[in-house]
């Protein structure tokens, strides 16, 4: 048994150089592709057809397939209840989940409801404040995607006057 | 062009709050009062590298408000980090604005 064990042992040695060639051919081209794929860092392709579709059910199912997102206390839509000028509407999503890889903001009533979505990479905290436009009073989605899975937050918000109307200018 | 793009930037504990300004009409496209119509011209795409790594890329719609503001906190950085900013729009226009911690 021994004996036979240690053949096995010496065929490897004998067939090693060919192998360590090929390892260090592997590991060659995984130390020029990694820095390269560390220096892009997050780059998503712009999801077009999200922004194309009318209707909140429908952006859900072009970004996040026909999964049901279930809603979280963790995340944290800060905004007013109440925005007299739609066309100018302060929003602030914060949670607590570590490596959040994207957060969505989506408005319901909105023409198309889909309004940004950010790709944040690993040193991005899952935080993102910015001013949205309301087209009528109805709910704010924000799905945030983590690597624990995704997960929704939603808040109403009354709109006096909208901001996707026919334009003064 | 003008410079478009605004941004403050505070350091705290390693952790960098962003505030960013950019001047962009941000047109939904549409009707006007006058029975005319006018173009959508909105910012399709904006991103932060901090050091030449994407931290932050942003898919915009036409419904971000007119001159948005965007915040966002970066992790890991420090003084005399490299900060480049990039928006591109949807007729061809685009701006860049680099900074350092």
């Amino acid at each position: 048994m021994k004996f036979s064990m240690l053949d096995k042992a010496s065929n490897i040695v004998a067939i090693s150089p060919r192998l360590a060639r090929r390892t260090l051919l592997a590991m060659a081209s995984s130390v020029i592709v990694t820095p390269l794929l560390w220096a892009a860092g997050v780059s998503v392709s712009r999801p077009s057809e999200a922004f194309k579709d009318k209707s909140i059910e429908d952006v859900m199912r072009t970004l996040f397939g026909d999964a049901n997102i279930p809603l979280s206390d963790v995340i944290q839509i800060t905004m007013t209840d109440l925005a007299e000028n739609g066309a100018v509407v302060p929003i602030k999503i914060q949670t607590k989940f570590k490596d959040v890889s994207a957060i969505s903001i989506i408005a319901v009533e909105n023409p198309i409801p889909l309004i940004a979505k950010f790709s944040l990479g690993k040193v991005t905290s899952g935080f993102i404040a910015t001013r949205i436009k309301l087209a009528k009073t109805g709910d704010v989605v924000a799905v945030v995607e983590t690597t624990e899975g995704i997960f929704q937050a939603r808040k109403k918000i009354e709109v006096t006057t909208g901001g996707c109307g026919v334009s003064d200018r | 062009m003008m410079k478009s793009i605004k941004v403050r930037t505070t350091l705290k504990n390693g952790s960098v709050t962003v505030r960013m300004f950019v001047r962009h009409p941000m047109h939904v496209g549409g009707p006007r009062k006058n029975g005319d119509s006018y173009a959508p011209h909105f910012i399709q795409e904006i991103s932060c590298q901090l050091n030449g790594e994407i931290v932050m890329q942003g898919h915009w719609g036409p419904g971000i408000a007119e001159n948005p503001y965007l915040s966002f906190i970066v992790d890991n950085a420090k003084v005399g980090d490299a900060l480049a900013f990039r928006w591109s729009d949807n007729q061809g226009g685009t701006d860049v604005f680099e900074t350092k911690l």
